[in-house]
């Protein structure tokens, strides 16, 4: 049975998932607004700078302080997307009462802490300190940049990017680099606002606690704010393939190639077919008993990592692959043979059952850890699918070979990208 | 009969069994209430260790850089051609290994057949097989992974901090190697470390999951080959006190300069009792002077000087240091902060209650850990110097207020300092 949802206030759910299996419980709430260029940073700001100080707690190192005192409870915001949703997600995550040895109430303290810095960030009237303001948005500026870091990401993003050109997918959930630096210290008190009046919120507290606290604390902090209507966030799967691919290279100082290519599946949102494809992904990319592992590394030695993963909301398939640049049209060629092979149904009983084995391995494994029960039942919530595990699990035994091959069939080649060192032979 | 002992640690409500099997394989079993079971099998064998005899042998062997990584390669390979990964999928288990300075560890989690899953990995890593061919093939893959390991600054910012720390030390070579010494890399040589470090009074078994010590002893009486135990004479680099250099600094294609200031600990401790108390002393240092709610800390913060600031400390049998690290557009000026702030705290001291608070969330964290499905690592990490996970906690909280002034004394003394840098390249 999925944990029974139960709504709080206008637009804001609650669900509580009791288990003892952990000795570190947690709460999430997860904010969610649409993906604009002009509102993704100052969203993936708000926490940032409501973290820095609160009425209670006037600076850092108070809340820090407060946090080792209730034994490391600690307090967190982090930004992603989901589709065309930017997701703003605030949490905490505690030790069991039953391990304090001097005393203190972790709860009681863990779900004040939060609600201090969820309601009660210091303000300048109707703005934020702008000290504070100015220091996180040089950090996420920083953080921006330092894309480049890591090459395999980056490629990764790159690609996305060129693949969604034009489109809300396309935007970085911190935003970009011009508009972080035209937030002010007033127009991000206005989104904070924006945020905690008006977007749908999802609440899931995981672990063994007393649920009924919880929900009053829920049920006091969204009382004390003017809660209106809530607009809905609703993404477009991606429609068709381009009708010739987009060839991108970009050159950097490096000294191994990073290809991402760019896969339409069309497949998202409610269609019945998403199983068959992640059993399709599993069977080509994704895992060691995977084609492109076992032909594409393996066997020709073309690569260090190549791997494939799928996104449902959007609807495409992503192909990464770390190549010497020599190699590039080898790998390549190699990659679309395979999606062509499982096409042609050139699969065997072992390959679908170590994919479809491998998947429902994932799924079991859910409910061993804390934060991934809590984004599971969030994304099943949001989907309004409302499955658990065992039921994904039964969808996944059932799919056939068949099924895979029609899947495979409708990918097609959309975006092609490569991070080079020098000029490539194909460009 | 393997004697079997059940230990109870009744604050953490934990329970863990251990045994040795007639083999000499030392085995342990933390029960868990999981769906996941994890199984690491690893030998006290890393990059290190390159130079070793055995009891009796007169001369030393030294054997080529990169070799214990390499030879974690040519594990996955059998004589009947059949493909490791294969075998583990057939049971729907998620398979892997590592390898690092002082241990080179096989693992896998599953949720269904575990006994068949634990089968396959005591198999597989009890039965070498390597040919010249399958030998030279491998240099392919090594290699890419060596080259993308070139392009990565943060490791190229460990690697060379390891280098100003250390002059002769093996601690600091790289697991992978080179390219230049894999290529000497020969299926004898190959063996002949198989043999010294494989032996099963040299290894560990550490599981857990839903299942018990009986079951486990079963399936080892069936696969493990009872062969006379080996005694390992290991030859460690005689290392100078005082570090080796005092700057490092390499460029990359990065946003923000990045820096690690290595801390050298030149007393290195030989019983596992000593270099628990060490590391939990250092650690508290660490945590006292560096962590979260620490002046430094927050002064990095709050200033704007550092971001993504990090400390900590790891003691062990051949190294034993503390890191500090970040990213800065001035790490001279972070440099000479810290030496500064170290200066003005050894004579000032530290608060008690400070002290108090931080071991607290400390022991918050070291809790934490028992939550992981992981587990199995952190347990395996302090048994390779023969050390219990368990009493580790129990020290840390023992570690004693008193002593944390004389030890910012004698460990930060300006000979003891370094720091590595990788900054963007100067157009």
């Amino acid at each position: 049975m999925f944990p029974k949802r139960e709504e709080i206030a206008i637009g804001v759910g609650f669900t509580n998932v009791p288990t003892e299996k952990f000795k570190v419980n947690r709460i999430d709430v997860r904010f969610t607004v649409p993906l604009k260029k002009e509102t993704a940073a100052e969203n993936a700001l708000i926490f940032p700078v409501a973290f820095r100080a609160t009425e209670k707690y006037p600076g850092t190192k108070q809340i820090r302080i407060a946090s080792e005192e209730l034994y490391g409870t600690s307090v967190y915001c982090d930004v992603s997307k989901r589709g065309d949703a930017q997701i703003i997600s605030v949490g905490v995550s505690f030790l069991s009462d039953k391990y304090s040895y001097d005393g203190t109430y972790i709860l009681d303290g863990a779900l004040s802490l939060l609600g201090e810095v969820m309601m009660h960030p210091l303000k300048n009237g109707e703005a934020f300190i702008s000290e504070y303001v100015e220091s996180e948005k040089q950090k996420l500026i920083d953080e921006e940049m330092a894309r480049i870091n890591d090459k395999r990401r980056y490629a990764q993003t790159r690609m996305c990017e060129e693949m969604f050109e034009g489109d809300p997918f396309s935007v970085s959930e911190n935003g970009d680099i011009e508009s972080i630096k035209a937030v002010t210290p007033e127009s991000l008190y206005a989104a904070y606002r924006r945020i905690v009046e008006g977007a749908k919120a999802e609440i899931v507290s995981v672990g063994d606690m007393d649920a009924a606290a919880v929900r009053a604390f829920f049920i006091g902090m969204f009382g004390a704010v003017p809660r209106g209507e809530c607009e809905d966030v609703l993404t477009e799967v991606k429609k068709a393939p381009r009708k010739k691919v987009k060839y991108v290279y970009e050159h950097q100082n490096v000294t191994q190639g990073k290809l991402s290519l760019g896969f339409y599946t069309g497949i998202g949102g409610d269609d019945e077919r998403e199983t068959a494809l992640s059993v399709m992904n599993s069977v080509f990319g994704a895992g060691t008993t995977s084609k492109l592992f076992m032909n594409v590394r393996e066997k020709l030695s073309l690569c260090y990592y190549c791997s494939s993963g799928i996104n449902t909301q959007k609807g495409y398939m992503a192909v990464n692959s770390g190549i010497l640049f020599e190699n590039e049209k080898k790998a390549v060629d190699e990659i679309l043979a395979q999606l062509d092979a499982i096409a042609d149904g050139e699969i065997t009983d072992f390959e679908l059952d170590s994919a479809k084995n491998g998947l429902c391995d994932r799924y079991r494994s859910i409910f061993d850890k804390a934060s991934s029960i809590s984004s599971y039942v969030y994304g099943e919530t949001v989907s309004g699918k409302l499955e658990m595990p065992e039921e994904k699990i039964k969808k996944i035994r059932a799919v056939t070979k068949e099924d895979v091959m029609e899947v495979a069939k409708g990918i097609k080649l959309d975006t092609y990208y490569f991070l080079c060192g020098k000029e490539s032979e194909n460009e | 009969m393997s004697e079997i002992k059940v230990t109870e640690v009744k604050d953490l409500g934990e329970r863990y069994i251990t045994a040795r099997h007639k083999s000499g394989l030392e085995i342990t079993l933390i029960p868990k209430d999981f769906s996941v079971y994890y199984a690491l099998f690893s030998t006290r064998y890393g990059a290190a260790d390159n130079c070793f005899k055995l009891g009796g042998e007169k001369e030393f062997t030294r054997v080529p850089d990169g070799i214990a990584h390499y030879l974690e390669h040519k594990m996955f390979e059998n004589e009947n051609g059949e493909d490791t990964f294969e075998r583990f999928a057939k049971y729907g288990a998620d398979a892997n290994a590592f390898t690092s300075t002082d241990v080179t560890a096989y693992l896998f989690s599953c949720t269904d057949h575990f006994e068949e899953n634990l089968e396959i990995l005591l198999d597989y890593v009890t039965k070498p097989y390597f040919t010249p061919e399958t030998v030279a093939k491998e240099q392919g893959i090594i290699g890419q992974e060596i080259k993308m390991g070139e392009d990565n600054p943060r490791r190229a910012l460990y690697y060379n901090m390891l280098d100003a720390v250390y002059k002769d030390s093996q601690c600091k070579l790289n697991v992978a190697g080179t390219v230049e010494s894999i290529s000497h890399i020969t299926a004898d040589l190959l063996y002949s470390c198989y043999n010294t470090f494989y032996n099963l009074s040299n290894m560990m078994l550490v599981i857990s999951g839903n299942t018990t010590m009986e079951k486990i002893l079963e399936v080892c009486d069936r696969i493990l080959p009872v062969k006379p135990p080996v005694k390992i004479v290991r030859h460690y680099n005689d290392e100078q006190p005082t570090v080796n250099k005092k700057r490092v600094v390499a460029q990359f294609e990065v946003s923000k300069p990045m820096f690690i200031i290595g801390v050298k600990n030149p007393d290195i401790k030989t019983s596992s009792y000593d270099i628990m108390k060490q590391d939990a002393e250092c650690s508290l240092l660490f945590e006292l002077l560096f962590g979260d709610t620490s002046e430094f800390a927050i002064d990095m913060y709050e200033s704007g000087l550092v971001n993504g600031f990090y400390a900590g400390y790891d003691g062990g049998k051949i190294s034993s240091l503390g890191e500090i690290g970040g990213e800065s557009d001035d790490p001279e000026a972070v440099y000479q902060k810290l030496v500064e702030y170290v200066e003005r705290k050894k004579t000032e001291g530290f608060s008690k209650e400070d002290f108090e608070r931080i071991k607290k969330a400390g022991y918050a964290d070291a809790i934490r850990a028992l939550d992981s499905t992981r587990l199995p690592e952190a347990i395996t990490f302090r048994k390779i110097e023969n050390m219990d996970f368990f009493e580790y906690i129990d020290i840390y909280k023992n570690v004693r207020f008193e002593d944390m002034q004389p030890l910012v004394r004698s460990l930060f003394t300006d000979d003891h300092l370094c720091m590595s840098v990788v900054e963007p390249i100067k157009k």
